[in-house]
């Protein structure tokens, strides 16, 4: 089952297409990561998903139900944490965790008291006395200690030092070890996703470029460098899938977006019989990286 | 409804601070109304006049704060953007609103309603007086309320609710400028029309008002809810601007009450004159109808109170004048009610009286005619008003009688004698919540006797004349009351008028403060041939005070097929 499904989803504002006829599924237990630079339409994408803005076109369904038609019912499952959610500033930590408390009726209190420790939250402070990060501590543990079905971060770890962010990706992988939830992460910080997200949905310029599984990703996209030590090669004209291809003397250099263990290293061998082939994996920011460079470059092409 | 409750507790704590602040202006304004309720004796003219200065700068106060708070109580739940907490939190908008309105409705009415209920209960406040002063100060703060939700709930942040603001009153400021400018030499907008319009135009602006917050609360969908806005706004402007016919009558619209008392009374025309209009009712020369009914058949001791009219009149060359109306064109002047009471018989005019005014008259070429009721059961006369008729339709009326109808709407009022007391200081005239002390007494040079009073009632009670100053357009239930100067060894009644009169509203209760006159009993001596003051006139002066309680409303119809238009009318 899934619990976020989309088609065709698509947010104009004025001429732009924030969002554009975007199609993604997130199946029920799985963390998805929404990954893209600035201006891709994370975001805009959460906002529709929520139904804090409506779409131009097409639809989106959350925990089965329109995203046009969420409402309480839906929300009391729904734990949402945005950079850009106004919190009650004017409440302490205990104030604001007792007036979210009577809005969820699944509320649990000892998860509540566990997560107020481990997030190492100051009970009587008041939020605006708060670091930003603190801020979004207590925003993440007024929206986990219900147990929701479907929780949603909207660039959680923006602005945040690296020690709280550590401890808030402590915090949130305790907490999934508690429940059995669907996580939605927009972010552009990929290391911190990278070890929570076991699904990735790449968004540029409003468009998905990738939305699959973070194992398949990491299994499919390999750096290749080879060294022909002046031999013939019979490279040929390079598949599609081989992106950032570069040559200089000797080496030449690319990322196979479509590597698999068997049947591309006998291709590499194919192509270049006496060259000295060095096959490593690649992070999933170093993969971001590369498929954001492959859109510009193609971008360009298109323009051109 | 605990949801909405668990919202009205949090938004109560976090406007703590200003609510306090909005229950010490109504704290403060007790005080100063507690100052002028026990003031020993009545407050020199400028004193009260700087007191009732602080009181409107409280009522100001008041309605600024009302105006901000409702914009913080909006903003701290915004409709508007997509960073507001409660959007992704288990509470539909209705909820919301109803949380928001239940906050209102605690801080802006009930809040009041404990604050003021000692100053009400010490002012002898029956349970009628403080449900009615309640729902007084509902419909005054609802006022306010009303006018600055459409803002709040259209803007995120205050600073683009006082933006709005502005612009909004600039716009209608420049309208009604552009308007006027085009209107100076216009005739004046009747006064039923003003009533029809401010009728009208707040009838819309609620049904908008609602819509518009009920809208935004469900949705969130910003234009549709300012073109909602715009339109409404220009609708009400044009309204306020634009709007001519007169439904006065209509949106007055009463039911007859207790027709067996008011059975026997008939309207009978009297006189009709067709007369300058007064320079300060109209830009332009114009004239004026006046038409002089007697009542008859007004049971012995009660009294009539002209509500509404609808006048036609119809020439024989088929012009047709209609004019529908509640105030300025259809006054009533009562008598006999007071004499009855106080068994005091009404007295004839003074023949030296009636000579002397002849005789002056004469000297200056002019005719002076004693208007004498004709009968003795007439006790009450009225006078239906149509100003600003067209000067061709002037001599027309004069020298053809029209067809003419009248429908008017009255209350017979009941009057109870409260009190008749010497001219005492401090004597008092109380009655429950109806309140009043003689003050000093003192010989003016020019009037005669002069008295202070020092009056306090329920606001409720009074009439609304600041609004237009339809008197007789009041939105509440009002027991009218009189108060009259009596001394009956000479037979004679003055009723306290309402020169030097001083009045201030304080958290629902109007504190009057005025000076009545009583001008000496005066002979003509035919030796001296001047007129000389009777030497005990004000020996046993007393001062009566009357409730006068409707106890039915009826209306009567008119229809005259040739009314004669008395040609000597003044020109």
């Amino acid at each position: 089952m899934n619990v976020i499904e989309t088609a065709q989803l698509t947010r104009r504002f004025g001429a732009t297409d924030a969002v554009h006829q975007l199609d993604l599924v997130v199946p029920a237990g799985s963390v998805c990561a929404l990954l893209g630079p600035n201006g891709a339409g994370k975001t805009t994408t959460i906002k529709l998903l929520m139904n804090l803005l409506r779409p131009t076109a097409g639809a989106a369904r959350v925990l089965g139900v329109d995203s046009r038609r969420l409402g309480p019912h839906e929300f009391a499952r729904i734990g949402y944490v945005s950079e850009n959610q106004e919190l009650p500033r004017w409440m302490t930590v205990r104030q604001f965790l007792d007036y979210c408390r009577p809005f969820y009726p699944t509320w649990d209190c000892d998860l509540e008291s566990r997560l107020l420790g481990q997030l190492a939250l100051p009970a009587d402070r008041k939020l605006r006395h708060l670091s930003r990060g603190m801020a979004m501590k207590a925003a993440l543990l007024a929206a986990l200690a219900y147990r929701p079905q479907l929780v949603v971060l909207d660039e959680p770890f923006g602005g945040l030092d690296p020690l709280v962010r550590e401890e808030f990706i402590h915090g949130l992988l305790e907490a999934s070890e508690a429940g059995e939830w669907t996580m939605l992460v927009s972010s552009h910080d990929i290391e911190e996703v990278e070890r929570l997200a076991d699904r990735v949905a790449l968004l540029d310029a409003g468009r998905l470029r990738l939305d699959e599984s973070t194992d398949s990703l990491l299994a499919r996209f390999r750096r290749v460098e080879i060294d022909l030590h002046g031999g013939p090669t019979t490279l040929g004209v390079a598949p599609a899938a081989w992106l950032e291809m570069e040559r200089a003397g000797d080496r030449v250099r690319f990322i196979d977006s479509n590597h698999s263990p068997a049947g591309s290293e006998s291709d590499y061998h194919a192509r270049c019989p006496s060259g000295a082939i060095t096959v490593r994996p690649m992070t999933l920011r170093e993969i971001f990286i590369a498929l954001a460079r492959a859109t510009r470059a193609e971008a360009k092409g298109a323009a051109a | 409804m605990n949801l909405i409750l668990h919202i009205v507790k949090k938004d109560l704590r976090r406007f703590w601070i200003p609510i306090a602040l909005f229950a010490l202006v109504l704290a403060a304004k007790l005080l100063l109304g507690a100052l002028l309720r026990w003031q020993s004796g009545p407050l020199d003219v400028d004193v009260f006049d700087r007191l009732t200065l602080y009181a409107n700068f409280g009522s100001i106060a008041e309605c600024l704060v009302i105006f901000v708070l409702v914009a913080a109580l909006v903003h701290e739940d915004s409709t508007i953007g997509t960073r507001a907490f409660w959007m992704t939190k288990p509470v539909s908008g209705l909820s919301l609103l109803a949380a928001k309105l239940v906050t209102v409705l605690l801080v802006f009415v009930v809040l009041p309603a404990l604050v003021c209920l000692p100053w009400w209960l010490v002012s002898g406040f029956g349970l009628r007086d403080i449900g009615l002063t309640i729902w007084q100060i509902a419909v005054i703060s609802g006022a306010v309320v009303v006018l600055a939700l459409p803002f709040a709930v259209l803007t995120g942040t205050f600073a683009r609710y006082l933006a709005a603001l502005l612009v909004t009153v600039v716009a209608t400021s420049v309208v009604n400028i552009m308007h006027l400018a085009g209107n100076l030499s216009g005739p004046a907008t009747p006064g039923g029309v003003l009533i029809t319009r401010f009728g009208i135009a707040s009838a819309v602006v609620i049904v908008a008002v609602a819509a518009l917050v009920v809208h935004q609360y469900r949705t969130r969908r910003f234009w549709p809810a300012l073109a909602l806005f715009v339109t409404a706004f220009a609708v009400t402007l044009s309204i306020f601007l634009w709007w001519r016919w007169d439904w006065s009558s209509t949106l007055a619209h009463r039911s007859e009450r207790n027709p067996a008392l008011t059975r026997d009374i008939a309207l009978v025309p009297r006189r009709t004159s067709v007369e300058d209009q007064p320079s300060s009712l109209s830009r332009e020369p114009a004239y004026a109808i006046w038409t002089t009914f007697s009542a008859t058949g007004v049971p012995d001791g009660d009294a009539l109170r002209p509500v509404s009219s609808h006048q036609s009149w119809l020439s024989r060359d088929g012009t047709k004048m209609e004019r529908e109306g509640m105030f300025r064109d259809f006054t009533g002047i009562d008598s006999g009610a007071a004499d009855h009471l106080l068994g005091v018989p009404e007295q004839p005019p003074d023949p030296d009286w009636l000579e002397f005014m002849a005789e002056r008259a004469k000297a200056r070429g002019t005719k002076w005619t004693w208007h004498s009721p004709a009968l003795s059961n007439i006790r009450t006369l009225f006078i239906g008003v149509v100003p600003s008729i067209p000067v061709d339709l002037v001599q027309r009326l004069r020298t053809e009688p029209a067809a003419y109808e009248f429908d008017g709407w009255f209350e017979l009022l009941e009057p109870t004698l409260i009190a008749e007391k010497p001219l005492l200081e401090g004597e008092p005239l109380a009655h429950g919540s109806y309140g009043a002390r003689i003050g000093r007494s003192w010989r003016d040079e020019k009037r005669g006797l002069a008295v202070s009073l020092v009056e306090w009632r329920p606001a409720h009670t009074m009439h609304q004349p600041t609004l237009f100053g339809m008197s007789r357009a009041t939105f509440f239930p009002e027991t009218p009351e009189d108060l009259w100067l009596v001394n009956r060894s000479q037979g004679s009644l003055v009723p306290v008028g309402p020169e030097d009169y001083r009045r201030i509203d304080i958290a629902g209760v109007s504190i009057i403060q005025r000076i009545a006159y009583f001008h000496p009993h005066q002979h003509w001596d035919h030796t001296t041939k001047k007129w000389v003051e009777d030497p005990d006139w004000s020996n046993g002066l007393t001062l009566a005070k009357f409730t006068l309680r409707p106890v039915a409303t009826f209306r009567r119809h008119l229809q005259v097929d040739h009314l004669e238009v008395d040609a000597s009318g003044r020109k």
